[in-house]
Order: structure tokens, then sequence, then C-alpha cells
């Protein structure tokens, strides 16, 4: 992760500009229900608000209406010499609401997990018990530990 | 007797019937079917010999939380003046949704619809629009417009303002035309129409109000310019019979931060101008000039979904205001239901909001009808003012002032 950080432009003064930056956009499936014209990313703490609709309209053409970010709290752990060191890479929440009426949902990527209310899950944990129980039955309950 | 009961409710069907039969098995194995004893039902001559068992008033339980409340909402009910009413819903701080009639952030429109429970039509009613067309109007606006005209000239060149921030120029301008209009067509027409005279007109009062709709409590602060209020009810925009008071208003389930709403956590406050005194407690007409940036409202194109959107908040918060000064609420419901006209201005375009409040109970299995908003929105009065002129001057947003104004109890 590069720290470049550009000097503070006034109007007249020069125009320092940081030519490929280490910017970074990754959309994240939401935590929480959001307006259907909210999208979520993930994205580096030295990325701004400005700096987050710039690379949606420029690089993707896509219309912003505004950014909301924050920065999840990022645990400092000391070591056994006591140096202080952060254990997970660092990362900030931008929530991007679309313009232009636009709406984006994040789509289903996985399979959903078998839920126990599944008539096929039931059906076989009934059979793997009926086969189990089967096999006790003519020793009279005890297990085949006891056996010869 | 234990020993019947005992066999009457427990029947063994394990194919294990020594393994079974030992105390202590865990039940997971046992294959036992229980019945539970048949509990007979209370019917006449069969009554229980005890009182029912209440909850502790005192402990932290969920009964007791809800019995609490139960006699909140009882004691509400029964309180003797608006007063002490108003007092036991707004003594406990809590938190609320802090609401003015906008909000700069796109989508609000959807979270004020499913708050005050309303439904929207785009078109003013049909006894306002009748009204607007009748001859009566028809006579006054002919000698109005002159007037009106002139009060343009005097607020664009006559009147010395000192040079401020453009935000505030806007407010300015908006709201001290909304004033001037609203006077001159008062002091015009009160003279044929009493009903003008007897109403009490405030003037830059601050509107508080506040109700909950189920979970979430709102906190409504309102800055109208001017407000009208009489000592009757105006008539019905529309019957409870019809197919706009009996639809479905669509939730909006997300968390109002979303949409730059937030909260704070202090005592709510009803507040309609005026501190509680019997009398003019009903809404006739009320206009608000611009209190936000317009420009900005512009750029992010919202302007158009404000305009939507003033009235149907504006207008409910006025009625509810009014209604608890009368001793209603959402646990007493308005026996009738009561109407509100509302203006909204930014200095040249305006928009009419005809609000009809059919209940304040917006819980869901509360009543079975819904709010309605009749408006008509962005209608400018001219294009611009220059050269000593004022440019296409447009007679159809005067007709519907005068219309508003002359709108009376006695017409229904």
């Amino acid at each position: 992760m590069s720290y470049a950080r550009y000097a503070r432009f006034l109007p007249g003064g020069p125009q320092r500009r940081v030519f490929f930056p280490d910017f970074y956009l990754k959309m994240v499936k939401p935590q929480r229900e959001h307006p259907p014209n909210v999208v979520v990313f993930h994205c580096p703490v030295q990325m701004t608000k400005f700096d987050v609709k710039n690379y949606l309209e420029k690089i993707y053409n896509v219309p912003v209406e505004r950014v909301n970010t924050s920065i999840p709290f990022n645990p400092i752990v000391r070591d056994h010499q006591n140096r202080r060191w952060m254990p997970r890479d660092e990362f900030k929440v931008a929530f991007v609401t679309l313009a232009d009426g636009q709406t984006f949902e994040f789509p289903e990527l996985f399979a959903p997990p078998a839920s126990e209310d599944d008539d096929e899950v039931i059906d076989s944990l009934k059979e793997k018990e009926k086969k189990e129980t089967q096999a006790l039955a003519s020793r009279g309950g005890l297990p085949s530990w006891f056996g010869i | 007797m234990a020993a019947s009961i005992s066999r009457r409710c427990v029947r063994h069907l394990s194919t294990f019937p020594l393994l079974n039969a030992r105390p202590g098995y865990p039940p997971s194995l046992r294959n036992v079917e229980v019945i539970l004893p048949r509990v007979p039902r209370i019917t006449e001559g069969n009554e229980p010999q005890y009182p029912p068992v209440k909850p502790s008033m005192t402990s932290g339980s969920k009964a007791a939380k809800q019995a609490r409340r139960a006699l909140w909402i009882d004691n509400v009910r029964s309180s003797d003046t608006p007063v002490e009413m108003i007092y036991l819903l707004n003594k406990r701080q809590r938190w609320q949704e802090v609401i003015k009639p906008f909000s700069l952030q796109s989508g609000y429109g959807h979270f004020f619809r499913d708050v005050t429970k309303t439904a929207v039509v785009d078109e003013l009613p049909e006894n306002i629009q009748t009204l607007a067309e009748s001859g009566q109007v028809k006579t006054e606006v002919e000698v109005l417009t002159e007037r009106v005209i002139e009060l343009l000239m005097v607020e664009s060149f006559s009147i010395r303002r000192k040079k401020q921030h453009r935000i505030i120029e806007h407010k300015e301008r908006s709201q001290s035309l909304a004033q001037n209009i609203l006077n001159l067509l008062i002091s015009h027409l009160g003279n044929r129409f009493p009903h003008l005279t007897d109403a009490v007109v405030d003037g830059r009062c601050q509107i508080k109000s506040f109700w909950e709709r189920g979970e979430r409590r709102m906190q409504f602060n309102g800055e109208p310019v001017c407000s009208v209020r009489a000592k009757e009810p105006l008539g019905l925009f529309a019957q409870t019979t019809d197919e706009v008071c009996n639809g479905d208003v669509e939730g909006w389930p997300y968390n109002p931060k979303e949409i730059g709403i937030f909260q704070n956590h202090i005592n709510p406050v009803c507040f309609p101008g005026f501190k509680y005194q019997p009398g003019h407690l009903f809404p006739h007409t009320q206009i608000y000039g611009v209190n936000f940036d317009l420009d900005r409202a512009e750029r992010h194109n919202i302007y158009q979904e404000i305009q939507d959107n003033f009235g149907l908040m504006a207008g409910y918060a006025w009625i509810n205001a009014l209604a608890m000064y009368q001793g209603y609420c959402w646990f007493q419901d308005i026996p009738r239901p009561m109407t509100a006209q509302v203006i909204y201005t930014d200095g040249n375009r305006f928009s009419f909001y005809c609000y009809q409040a059919n209940t304040l109970d917006l819980s869901e299995n509360g009543s079975p009808w819904n709010n309605v908003c009749f408006q008509k929105t962005s209608l400018p009065m001219f294009t611009d003012v220059k050269d000593g002129k004022v440019r296409d001057f447009n007679v159809e947003a005067l007709k519907l002032l005068v219309a508003f104004l002359i709108n009376s109890p006695e017409r229904h």
C-alpha cells in the first residue's frame, strides 16, 4: 500500500499529481438493509469521498449522488516485546448512493444452506436413524462394542 | 389419584420394555407419547374461584412492561384536559426522529408517506377546482390582479434589502412575498367573507408536533410564514368510503439516517403556534417560504421531490398538533376527518396542497383508513420582473390562492 500524500491545493498554486495511486474499490454484500439505490464498497483508508465518486463516475460511468464513509475499528495489538502492530488490514467502508433513480441489488453468489425444514433432509435423517436402530434391535439395544 | 393421572397421561410405545422401565432413562430414547390432562372450559356456572393472575407492576418482565404501558394508555385516554394528555405523552424522554417538511437527500418522500400513512394524488380535489373556476373567484381575481402585480413590483424594486448570503436572500425574498400576498388577499376578501375576519392569523410561529408510527416516534419542527386558524372545521376533500382513503401505504423499512433524518433524545413538544387556549382549534390555510439552500436543491435535482412532499408532512403535522389541543392523539383517534390547506412558495413558483387526515391512529391494526394529500406543485406566478414590468403573469396561481382562502366551513 503506497502512502503518497498530495500537497494541499490552493487556487493559483502548482497542481501536483500522483499517478497510479494504490486505489481499489471492492464491492461487498451489505450487512444491514439499505434502500435499493445504495451500494457498499471497501476501499483503502487514504481514499476520500471525492476519490470514490470520481473513481466510479470516470472509470465505470456510474452516476453517484453522494458517498458516506466510515472506518471500522481495527485493534492494535502488542507482541511479547511490547511492539505495536495491527494483525488485520485496515479498510474504509463507502456507502455509495446512486443517482438518476438507479438501483442495485447484490447478487446471491452461493447456493443457500440446507435448512432444517427441508423435507428431503428430514427423510434422509429418519432413514439413517432407522438403520442404526435396526442394527441394535437384534441385540436388545446393546451396542456392538460389548459383543464378541 | 396420582396413579390414575399418570396412567391417563403416559402411554409407552417402546420396543425395549426392559430398558425403558428403568427410572432416569433419557427421554429421547424412551419413545413415550405424553398426553396432557384435559383443561375444562370456562362456562356459565363453571367460573374460576380466584381473580386472574396479574403481572407485578414493578418487575422488569415483559408482562409487567405491557401492563404498565396499558395503564399509561388508559390514563392518556381518560385525561380531563388536553394539557394533561399532552403532559402524559411527553413527560418521558425518548429517541425520536427529528423531521422538517423537507430533506436534502433524495428518496425521503417514501419515508414521509410511510410515516404519516398518506396517499398522494396529483390533482386538487373537485370542490377546490370548481371553486377556482367559479364566478365569485373570477370577480375577485379581476380586481386583485392589478394589486398583486403592483405588490410584485414593490417587492422587486422598492424594498431596500441588505446584501446578504444567497441562501438568506432566497429565504427573505420568498417569505416576504408569502406574507405580503396573504395579508393583501385576507384584507381584501375579509369584507365579503366573514370567516376570514373571524379567523386568527398567526405570524411567524413555529409549528411543533409529535406522533408515533409503530416503533418510531417523530418530532416535526416547521417554520411557516403565516397560519390561519378557524373556529369551525373545513369541509372534507374526499369521503372516507372513497378508494383513495382505503388504500395501502407502502412501508419504508430502512434506517432514516440513510436520508439525512437523525434522532434526538429529549421531551417531544406539541406547539401549533400558540399556548393552549380553547377557541380557534381548526386549521384553515398555512403558507411556507423557502427555508433551505434552494440552489443546492436544484443542483442535486431534489427540488421537484421537495415540492412533491412538502405539503403532506406540513399538513399532517399541523393537523396533528391542533388535534392534540382538542384532546385527540394516536391512542384516542379523531371522530371525524380533519382537513387543512398548505401553500409553499419560493418567491416565484407556488405549490398548493389539500391535506385530509382521516386518522391519527397509524398502527398496523388501527384504523382501516389512510390519510390523503391532494396537490398541485410548481405553478409559476410569473417568469421574470424586468424593465419595470412583470412578465407572463399567471392568473391560475392567483385563482387557486383566492379559492383556498374563500373555502369556508359554510360551503360544505
